[in-house]
């Protein structure tokens, strides 16, 4: 199936009467990409699923409004993200845990046998994610599972890549670091 | 991808990349319209003209909160004391009015008594004697009149009476009365001991 470009869908978006296609073509185009984005910061799957529909509502009310200046994908990544960093600090203050503490309740949700479908390994790399800072693990779920650019990076988080390419190197020793003291 | 991380990190890089979480079957399908049903409550939740406002409504609502405001402060202070008094006025306001008809001062006045107490007395003395000496004859009088009208009655519709109606603590008052009566006493001799116990077997 041949995949529509953005520059159609923003252009079909722009008219009044085809605006509801415009954002069925996007939907569907990107639904995938933005749920795994979420789900792996977020890990369960009713958050992510309330934080993907939050997502998209703000893109169907903020989409008339968007500039050319940046790929349509890192500005949908851009909302995304900054929704799950809300969700998460709003989940902190709700149940008064402290940034240290809040990795472990993540931790908890992987445990659930119905979140995941995994074996031993990466259920410990998941782990390993779990204790990561969570602007460090966006980064790292972008390289490393998205394989997306640091410039493009850049853009959704308005960080300089020479920024993010630490950021990505220090994820990856932790990780490393607790593959290989946690058997 | 630059590919550097995989010398410092030889275990994350053995490990193969796939995703492990799961979704519910037929998620991405329905997503769709889930999707579809928040944009209509979005958008109806942004309809300007679904509630009609009265032409310069915001303009004016303004001096209609300062009025509203203000009529309340009214009648909150209505709800206490509409007009005030000078301090410790009612404290001094008894002085004023005794000042204006002429008296000074709380001069404790003397009034004389009407009666001196032991008139007093005497009136509650004669009170009882008057009680005590009515109620004493109203007994005597009740009294007298139930012995008199029992004289009146025959002998015959007495001893009618007691046959009907006597019981054994009457026989007793009636042996004690028969004593003082010497007429009685008289007659017993006349009846020999067996009639009487005869009388009484048949009779008590």
């Amino acid at each position: 199936m041949k995949q529509v470009e953005d520059s159609e869908i923003l252009a079909l978006f722009a008219n009044e009467s085809t605006r509801h296609e415009a954002f069925s073509l996007l939907v569907k185009k990107y639904q995938q990409k933005i749920y795994w984005h979420i789900r792996r910061m977020v890990v369960d799957h009713d958050d992510a699923d309330d934080l993907v529909q939050d997502t998209f509502v703000k893109v169907w009310k903020y989409l008339a409004n968007f500039r050319n200046d940046s790929q349509l994908y890192t500005w949908l990544y851009r909302i995304a993200s900054n929704e799950c960093l809300t969700f998460l600090n709003k989940k902190k203050q709700k149940n008064n845990v402290s940034i240290d503490e809040m990795p472990y309740d993540l931790s908890d949700t992987l445990a659930d046998s119905t979140q995941l479908s995994a074996d031993k390994i990466q259920l410990k790399l998941q782990k390993a994610l779990c204790i990561l800072p969570e602007k460090q693990r966006l980064v790292f779920n972008m390289k490393y599972y998205d394989d997306m650019k640091y410039e493009e990076m850049s853009q959704v988080l308005g960080t300089s890549v020479g920024a993010l390419k630490a950021s990505f190197h220090i994820a990856v020793k932790k990780i490393e670091n607790y593959l290989m003291n946690n058997d | 991808m630059n590919e550097d991380w995989r010398e410092e990190a030889p275990k994350l890089a053995a490990m193969e990349k796939i995703n492990p979480f799961l979704v519910p079957e037929g998620y991405f399908e329905k997503m769709h319209e889930q999707l579809q049903a928040q944009i209509s409550i979005h958008q109806f939740d942004n309809q300007q003209d679904f509630f009609q406002l009265p032409d310069q409504y915001f303009d004016t609502l303004e001096g209609q909160i300062s009025s509203r405001v203000k009529l309340e402060q009214l009648v909150g202070n209505a709800a206490g004391e509409v007009f005030s008094v000078p301090e410790n006025y009612f404290e001094s306001l008894e002085d004023k009015i005794n000042a204006k008809i002429g008296i000074t001062g709380k001069k404790q006045s003397n009034i004389r008594k009407l009666t001196s107490s032991w008139i007093t007395y005497a009136a509650a003395a004669c009170i009882t004697a008057v009680l005590t000496f009515g109620i004493y004859n109203y007994r005597t009088l009740k009294t007298a009149n139930v012995e008199s009208q029992i004289a009146q009655l025959p002998e015959e519709d007495i001893v009618n009476y007691l046959q009907l109606y006597s019981d054994a603590g009457d026989v007793q008052a009636l042996a004690s009365n028969m004593e003082l009566v010497p007429e009685a006493s008289e007659l017993i001799p006349e009846i020999s001991d067996s009639e009487i116990e005869k009388y009484l077997q048949s009779n008590l």
